[in-house]
């Protein structure tokens, strides 16, 4: 049976009006086609063009056109750019916020990045900063602010990788952290997000950002304790084992499945990691994944039947 | 051939429509809940994270099985080749065993099986006929077994892998290069055909999308093995003046021609694949030409999509109803919006914008850490 077929027995058992099965029928056919997200696309790319662009041109005619001509542009284009989104904009509300216009979330993008560049440039000619590390926390800073007050995730995760910079860390899954300290950090960061995602969402601010910061904050602090148990460190290996189990238990009571699968792979990989280490003989490498595999994809099909249904 | 009947494919699939009518305020709770009764399958399903871990687990247990068994029974490494095609037969009926005995549908084990049986196929491949691996035969078989695994699973990615292997195949033949990408082509050609055909039969209705996918796919591989200046690192180009300068041609014919493809069949996959055909033919024009790019290239490049977008959008918009022959820009339903929240969220591992790279760096600038927008770079 067709999709349409489905449809005109709907109509015909009163299940929808004659107006919702030409609504449906049209989306259907594709007699009715949106093309929001190509267009939406078209502009996104476009604006990073336009910022690489800009970046390769300053810094290419950086002698010929002087800092202060490339000050003036970078400003004016700032202005006119946040000029534009704060004239548009609608008021503040705790709640989600639609764009008031087409372009308008990728105008402020635009605006954020010029800003990021306008900062980087000062802080090259001038060294106006503390070196770049107070640049980057500053630029989080208004990004984070902007994103919240005109409700943009483009600029929410601009800000959260910034702030990533600042702390010297690298989204990386093979590289990237190599040393404690920067395993620290990546902890710190992690559960600075977990901290204040929670925070806002209990506040009721903005709580359609809160998967965001909850992605974000326990891949940071997975992936730190994952390297550190490569690394050898049995220390690193309890924590991720007890993050792991914590993962997968609030996955499942919170039905976000994306946790549950976090866990149990980093978990198991670094308990693998270890495994293998430690026993240096092919065979019982392969038992041992042989076995273990098999618990876990056995327990994975329970929680699978038990909870994990196509539509969550 | 497919092992899931037909009607269970669209069921599921009209269910998922069902669910975005919902979110999108197109039909009441009370409809909805009329309508997913009529819907229901006796097939299992799990939701999208469970199924990537059963997936997982379930190819890294196959494999690691087969490799213990290798070890074992064949110390200098002579029976790898039957333990591997016994293992890809065997992988495949307990698929098939679980599918019928379970009833489950894309539950991650099953797919896990049949992927690990056209994996271990190829292995099988690749040693059946020589002492050495034949990557020659082991794409060969790869694309032979993938094509299985699609027809009688339906998976998609199996299809799509099929038609990749099948090109690595031609590629690995030794022949010149003008040679193999002429072959590839026609080969290419002839899938986007046939898929285009199968999918014309289906109205948008299983295994419409499935071939749609299929045809996409093969465009884009046409285009691939076409534009000389972005497969470089995948097969050096001859020096033939007339094929180099056909390709040229050829990179802006084919987007324009997919477009068009695109626009008149409504087709979502050709339209996106073909915008960024169109991007990449733009980006590749000057290198094709052997001139030299300029910095502000990217910045002309930027407000063209702009304007396009914009300009586009308005037109549309300036027609009857929002509309134009049914193209409308705004938002129809809830999915193109979580579409572009995950986009959103997923620029977080966007570093920068793109650097400029067609031309050695200049004496001062930087690469830059995690974030900051391009601005941990150096001017």
């Amino acid at each position: 049976m067709t999709t349409i077929e489905r449809l005109d027995g709907w109509k015909a058992s009163g299940v929808i009006n004659e107006e919702q099965h030409a609504l449906l029928s049209s989306y259907v056919r594709h007699e009715r086609f949106s093309i929001f997200v190509e267009l939406s696309a078209l502009l996104y790319l476009g604006v990073l063009s336009i910022i690489a662009g800009l970046t390769w041109t300053f810094r290419d005619y950086i002698d010929r056109l002087g800092d202060v001509a490339i000050l003036s542009i970078l400003l004016i284009l700032m202005t006119v750019a946040f000029g534009y989104c704060f004239i548009k904009t609608r008021p503040y509300s705790n709640d989600e916020v639609e764009s008031p216009t087409f372009a308008f979330d990728y105008v402020l993008y635009f605006a954020c990045l010029v800003f990021s560049s306008t900062l980087a440039f000062i802080q090259t000619r001038f060294t106006v900063f503390h070196g770049w590390d107070a640049h980057l926390l500053i630029a989080s800073l208004v990004f984070g602010a902007i994103a919240y007050r005109f409700d943009n995730r483009f600029v929410l995760s601009l800000a959260l990788s910034t702030l990533a910079g600042y702390l010297g860390l690298r989204f990386d899954l093979f590289d990237g952290l190599e040393d404690d300290q920067l395993r620290i950090m990546a902890m710190l960061y992690g559960a600075f997000l977990l901290g204040i995602g929670w925070l806002l969402h209990r506040s009721r601010i903005k709580r359609h950002f809160f998967d965001v910061f909850l992605q974000l904050g326990a891949n940071a602090i997975l992936l730190a304790n994952a390297h550190g148990t490569i690394d050898g460190s049995n220390l690193y290996l309890l924590v991720l084992l007890l993050l792991s189990g914590a993962s997968i238990a609030l996955g499942l009571r919170y039905r976000r499945f994306a946790f549950v699968l976090y866990g149990t792979l980093y978990g198991y990989f670094g308990l693998t990691v270890r495994v293998l280490d430690l026993a240096r003989s092919a065979t019982f490498g392969l038992l041992w994944l042989v076995v273990t595999g098999t618990v876990v994809l056995l327990t994975l099909v329970v929680v699978a039947r038990r909870f994990g249904r196509d539509e969550e | 051939m497919t092992i899931y009947s037909r009607d269970d494919e669209r069921s599921i699939r009209v269910e998922r429509l069902v669910r975005d009518w919902r979110k999108s305020g197109l039909i009441t709770e009370e409809q909805r809940d009329r309508m997913l009764p009529d819907l229901k399958v006796d097939l299992r399903r799990t939701n999208l994270f469970l199924r990537i871990a059963l997936f997982v687990f379930g190819y890294v247990i196959v494999n690691a099985a087969v490799g213990l068994i290798a070890i074992n029974v064949d110390t200098n490494g002579a029976a790898m080749k039957w333990v591997t095609s016994i293992a890809a037969i065997g992988s495949f009926f307990a698929a098939q065993w679980i599918i019928s005995q379970y009833r489950v549908y894309r539950f991650g084990v099953e797919e896990a099986l049949a992927v690990a049986a056209a994996t271990l196929f190829m292995i099988a491949g690749a040693m059946l006929f020589f002492r050495n691996f034949s990557t020659l035969y082991a794409f060969g078989a790869g694309a032979i077994a993938a094509f299985v695994v699609f027809r009688r699973f339906g998976y998609v990615y199996a299809g799509v892998a099929a038609i990749a292997l099948a090109t690595c195949f031609i590629f690995d033949l030794e022949e010149s290069d003008t040679f193999r990408r002429l072959f590839s082509a026609i080969l290419l050609l002839t899938v986007f055909f046939f898929s285009r055909e199968r999918r014309q039969d289906h109205e948008w209705d299983f295994p419409a999308d499935t071939y749609a996918i299929l045809e996409t796919v093969a465009w884009g591989g046409l285009y691939f093995v076409t534009n000389l200046k972005i497969t470089t690192w995948f097969s050096l180009p001859d020096e033939v003046p007339v094929f180099y300068w056909s390709t040229y041609a050829l990179i802006w014919i084919l987007p324009i021609a997919g477009l068009w493809f695109a626009i008149r069949d409504r087709h979502r996959w050709m339209l996106d694949l073909n915008i960024v055909l169109a991007i990449v033919t733009l980006s590749t024009n000057k290198p094709y030409l052997g001139a030299a790019q300029k910095p502000w290239d990217p910045i002309l490049f930027g407000v063209m999509l702009i304007v396009v977008s914009l300009g586009l959008r308005r037109w549309i918009a300036g027609g009857a109803n929002g509309s134009r022959r049914g193209f409308v820009a705004h938002r129809l339903l809830e999915s193109e919006k979580a579409k572009l929240s995950l986009a959103g969220t997923a620029t977080v591992l966007v570093p920068s914008a793109p650097a400029p790279h067609s031309q050695p760096s200049p004496e001062i600038g930087g690469g830059g850490r995690s974030g900051g927008a391009g601005a941990s770079g150096k001017f």
